[in-house]
């Protein structure tokens, strides 16, 4: 019996939408099935450089650069440190201290510019599907699976939900891009919550926000900023959406945010409050949205592959928005996915083995990820260390771009892992009072 | 910079830095090279990474970054004499 179609991609955001303009450039007949209508609001605005190859390699490039998104040149750090000395007639002392790297300072393998975008995701993530639509894709839009049965060897009966009906399509195997709704993680019961990271995030939109004033240098002021508040494991991120436009969100642990009682605005500008300018500038700003909770989203699945199924994007794996790397894994796992998914289509074998290659490829490069974000809430001064120090810096803004998908394992994370080790044994060590309360495990992570 | 590193020298360099950069100027001259840095809150966590920063760009020295203990950090005296000591460490 012939399938509907060779392959179901549960999802239409930026990973559902690029797997299928690989499948369908390869001439394979796939089928989107999205459940919101698109355009629609989305978290997770800024990029990093390795989504260009990408973007590059799907053709999908051209309409990117025509929408007219701000363009990224790199990321800023702020903090804010004031100290009173009580003693001996010093005066109160404080400074301003920033970090910042800029992507132009190293060569990365198929990025053909010195920056990437910062985006409204609504229109971001409609150009893709579009794209892929274009490229051959069957798209449907406000269709949502409900679970995949895969009782019939020969092929999986993906169920969706259109209106007041069900509706079954068969396919060959299906690629789970359903972001953090999980579906098959769900499903198949292989979703584990992350033992460690357990942050919350509100956010929203300000228009007329003065992003020069929050900037140490003014070619800095479209940056990414991420703000510290001199509160353990909490940040803030700047995002500019347009030229009037930005996204700022408040990170932190979910106690934290349970604490306010839901209270999401009281929260924001309680936790803003930390950093005064920052809560100044933000005050002299519209707020031109609701403010949006995003929690439970540190997770990682058993198995990312099985017979017929392969889970991509955050349908697979997230661990914490701090770099950015949301989209570029999204775009990675599925270019990366859809090589296997291709061969395997050419095989005539779906069967779990036939992906291994993406397995251990994602599986290390977000273990990779999850070690230098855990090593930032640890330590985030030895972060910003390694990033001014000249004999690391290349080899953090490798893992900033996103670069970390080749077999290379990152310089920068070996020695911060020893460095922190020593502060964590040392007591005297004047970093030892700035650890972080997210610790990792020692062991690497299963999953 | 890192040949004839005196000790003495290096002590006058870091004091004008942690004056300005830390001290507002320090007009009333009240830093010593024995003041108790850390004690008094003139130094933190951040502060020594911008003065990890200024001994690596105008002093050529790397201090590897588990050294920044209490013990070394106490005064100007103390950072001028783990200076002298990493340099003469890595050579020249």
């Amino acid at each position: 019996m012939q399938a509907d179609f060779d392959v179901a991609v549960i999802g239409g955001g930026p990973a559902g939408s690029t797997a299928a303009s690989y499948l369908a450039a390869a001439g394979m007949s796939v089928a989107v099935f999205e459940s919101e209508m698109f355009p629609r609001p989305h978290v997770g605005e800024s990029l990093v450089p390795a989504t260009t190859p990408v973007l590059l390699e799907i053709g999908a490039m051209e309409k990117i650069d025509a929408a007219g998104f701000p363009r990224k040149y790199g990321a800023s750090w702020t903090s804010e440190q004031s100290v009173n000395v009580p003693l001996n007639g010093f005066r109160g002392l404080s400074h301003d201290w920033s970090a910042e790297v800029q992507f132009v300072e190293r060569d990365q393998a198929g990025v053909d510019r010195d920056y990437t975008y910062h985006v409204d995701r609504g229109k971001f993530d409609l150009i893709l599907l579009k794209h892929a639509e274009q490229v051959g894709a069957s798209v449907f839009t406000g269709v949502r699976v409900l679970g995949v049965n895969f009782d019939d060897p020969e092929q999986v009966t993906v169920n969706c939900r259109m209106g007041s009906r069900q509706v079954d399509f068969t396919a060959k195997m299906v690629i789970d891009a359903s972001g953090r709704h999980t579906t098959l993680g769900k499903q198949l019961k292989m979703k584990v919550p992350d033992p460690v990271f357990n942050q919350y995030a509100v956010h929203t939109w300000f228009e007329g926000l003065d992003r020069g004033a929050l900037a140490p240098n003014a070619d800095q002021a479209d940056h990414i900023f991420v703000h510290f508040l001199p509160i353990k494991d909490t940040w803030v991120w700047q995002i500019p959406i347009t030229d009037t436009i930005t996204s700022v969100g408040v990170v932190t642990q979910k106690e934290r945010f349970a604490a306010s009682a839901g209270d999401r605005e009281q929260f924001f500008w309680d936790f803003v409050g930390s950093r005064p300018e920052l809560r100044d500038a933000l005050k002299n700003a519209t707020r031109v949205r609701e403010f949006k909770a995003e929690g439970d989203y540190s997770y990682a699945m058993r198995q990312i592959c099985g017979d017929r199924f392969v889970l991509i994007g955050d349908a697979a794996r997230f661990v914490d928005p701090i770099f950015s790397s949301g989209v570029s894994v999204a775009l990675n796992s599925a270019r990366i996915a859809c090589k296997d998914v291709i061969a395997a289509h050419k095989a005539g074998d779906y069967s779990k083995d036939r992906f291994a290659t993406y397995e251990t490829k994602l599986r290390k490069a977000v273990r990779n990820w999850y070690e230098f974000i855990s090593i930032y809430y640890r330590l985030n001064v030895l972060f910003m260390a390694f990033v001014q120090d000249p004999r690391y810096r290349i080899d953090v803004l490798k893992m900033l771009q996103g670069d970390v998908y080749d077999d290379q394992d990152p310089k920068a994370l070996q020695a911060m892992k020893d460095i922190l080790t020593a502060v964590e044994n040392d007591p005297e060590h004047l970093w030892h009072p700035y650890l972080g309360t997210l610790r990792a495990p020692t062991a690497a992570p299963s999953f | 910079m890192r040949e004839g590193l005196a000790e003495d020298a290096v002590v006058t360099v870091v004091t004008g830095f942690v004056r300005e950069k830390f001290l507002s100027g320090d007009p009333d001259g009240e830093l010593r090279e024995d003041t108790n840095l850390l004690q008094l809150g003139i130094l933190d966590s951040l502060n020594t990474a911008v003065l990890m920063t200024f001994i690596r760009d105008e002093l050529d020295v790397a201090i590897p970054l588990e050294m920044i203990s209490a013990a070394n950090f106490k005064s100007v005296r103390a950072i001028a004499s783990m200076i002298c000591s990493s340099a003469v460490a890595t050579g020249v």
